[in-house]
């Protein structure tokens, strides 16, 4: 349903041309999961820009389901860095930006938002804003509004990274077992080995700036179950360490 | 600071004013300084008969040349920070006029809008709509770029962005430059008050002092010092009403 060939994004620094993305190949299946992993700078941020449609200066070819990126008429949940939310909303307000955006009744919707929202320790502060919420809260809203979006494509930049680590691994579940009822094909971008091996069906390294993508796993792991109970999720991660840290070195 | 602390802190500034009024004339006793328990006898006595048409007539002045520099100034500005082009147009046009001290501008205001009503709105317009413009586009180049991404990629068209992002995140700084603009456009109004009309708080205090009826005069310097003070309040609590969000 994505496909990306020969990605290359510049950008201007004090005048002088940097490479962001050099020459990017990527495919993603329908109802896949993609972790991109990659050393920092690399560009995994600008990526998911370009996906997003935020970004529309680049060259190469970038297509959703064969068109073009479009978020005028795909559904695309973007879950940024910086969680994305609007200092003036509530977090009610801000989850529910997705369907007021795309014009659709918040009524309809009404099980699954309250559904979602209290899944994710966010009903009891619905009425907050956001200068009044802790990170991992804040970032709670971007996934719950990308979540109540459903989109047909999900993106999102370090999404956990702000969550404490049991929170983290009751989101991560949280995010499977969402995932699982929707499939909804899915990049995410991470630091955390761990996380990649945990939820990616697919693994994408990325090479140090300027980013393209050198290599492309399988995870046999995928969807086992109990992963954090089994030696082969942890042998596994070592390896990725193992392989990424030559990948980078060089 | 907390509410009650903040309001027991204008309460003790007010009295001392009054005290410091009170004792000025107690001290010097000339005619021209009258105590300002004095004044407040008069003001009891006049306000309803003879102040308040004048106050009208200058609360509407205010109103109407803020209310005009706002639906020019806001809309305007914003598109300036938002979009480059819009920008690079205009600001050279408002850098070059901005500095020229309109209020000189008077004789041609009057000369092209006559001595009534409109020439009043007009120069308190023509002088205020600038800070507006000005103050709008800072804010609204202000916003960071990250804060639009969540509604790119939602697909958002400009109305969708104007009145979700732009419009929320400059409306402390809009509300702060109107705050700014009732200053300016108080004095405006003053000046503006003095010729051409026989309405208005200005024509009142300069014609008491004509008649050198210094209680009077000093009855509607109190009056338009309260009605500018009530209108910073009334912005205060619109702010308060606007931005629930600001802590």
């Amino acid at each position: 349903m994505l496909e990306i060939k020969g990605l290359t994004v510049k950008y201007k620094v004090e005048g002088k041309e940097c490479l962001a993305l050099h020459h990017l190949d990527m495919k993603l299946e329908e109802g896949d999961i993609c972790a991109v992993i990659g050393p920092s700078g690399c560009g995994k941020s600008t990526l998911l820009h370009v996906l997003s449609g935020i970004l529309s200066d680049y060259s190469g070819l970038v297509t959703i389901d064969g068109g073009p990126v479009d978020p005028k008429q795909k559904r695309i949940g973007f879950v940024p860095q910086n969680y994305g939310l609007l200092e003036w909303a509530n977090a009610y307000d801000n989850a529910l930006l997705g369907l007021d955006i795309k014009h659709e009744s918040r009524l309809g919707q009404g099980p699954y938002i309250e559904y979602i929202l209290k899944q994710l320790g966010l009903w009891d502060i619905r009425s907050k804003y956001p200068s009044q919420l802790s990170g991992g809260q804040k970032q709670r809203i971007a996934i719950a509004r990308s979540f109540i979006l459903k989109p047909h494509l999900l993106l999102m930049d370090e999404p956990f990274s702000a969550l404490d680590a049991i929170t983290r691994e009751e989101i991560q579940d949280l995010f499977l077992e969402v995932w699982k009822e929707n499939k909804v094909s899915t990049v995410f971008v991470t630091h955390s080995m761990e996380e990649a091996v945990y939820i990616g069906r697919k693994i994408a390294v990325m090479s140090p700036s300027p980013g393209r993508i050198v290599k492309v796993l399988e995870n046999p792991l995928f969807g086992a179950g109990n992963l954090r109970l089994r030696d082969e999720y942890y042998r596994f991660v070592m390896e990725l360490r193992k392989m990424a840290k030559e990948e980078w070195s060089n | 600071m907390s509410r009650k602390n903040k309001i027991t802190g204008y309460l003790a500034a007010l009295i001392f004013l009054f005290a410091a009024w009170y004792g000025l004339s107690f001290l010097a006793q000339i005619p021209f300084l009258p105590s300002p328990a004095v004044v407040f006898v008069n003001i009891k006595k006049i306000f309803i008969s003879d102040i308040l048409v004048h106050l009208v007539y200058s609360l509407w002045r205010i109103a109407a040349g803020i209310t005009a520099s706002v639906l020019v100034g806001i809309p305007l500005g914003l598109c300036m920070g938002y979009y480059k082009t819009w920008d690079k147009l205009l600001s050279p046009v408002v850098y070059f006029t901005y500095p020229i001290p309109k209020i000189a501008l008077i004789p041609l205001i009057m000369l092209i809008f006559g001595l009534g009503e409109l020439s009043k709105i007009a120069m308190i317009f023509l002088i205020v709509v600038f800070q507006i413009i000005v103050s709008a586009r800072d804010s609204g180049r202000a916003i960071p770029k990250e804060t639009f991404y969540s509604l790119y990629s939602l697909g958002a068209g400009s109305l969708d962005i104007f009145r979700r992002v732009i419009l929320p995140a400059s409306l402390p700084g809009l509300l702060t430059s109107i705050r700014i603009s009732l200053g300016t456009s108080l004095s405006v109004l003053f000046f503006t008050e003095t010729f051409g009309t026989q309405y208005g708080m200005g024509y009142f205090i300069m014609d008491s002092w004509m008649r050198v009826n210094y209680i009077d005069m000093f009855s509607g310097i109190l009056v338009l010092s309260v009605a500018g003070f009530l209108l910073f309040f009334l912005v205060d609590l619109l702010e308060r009403l606007l931005c629930p969000w600001k802590p």
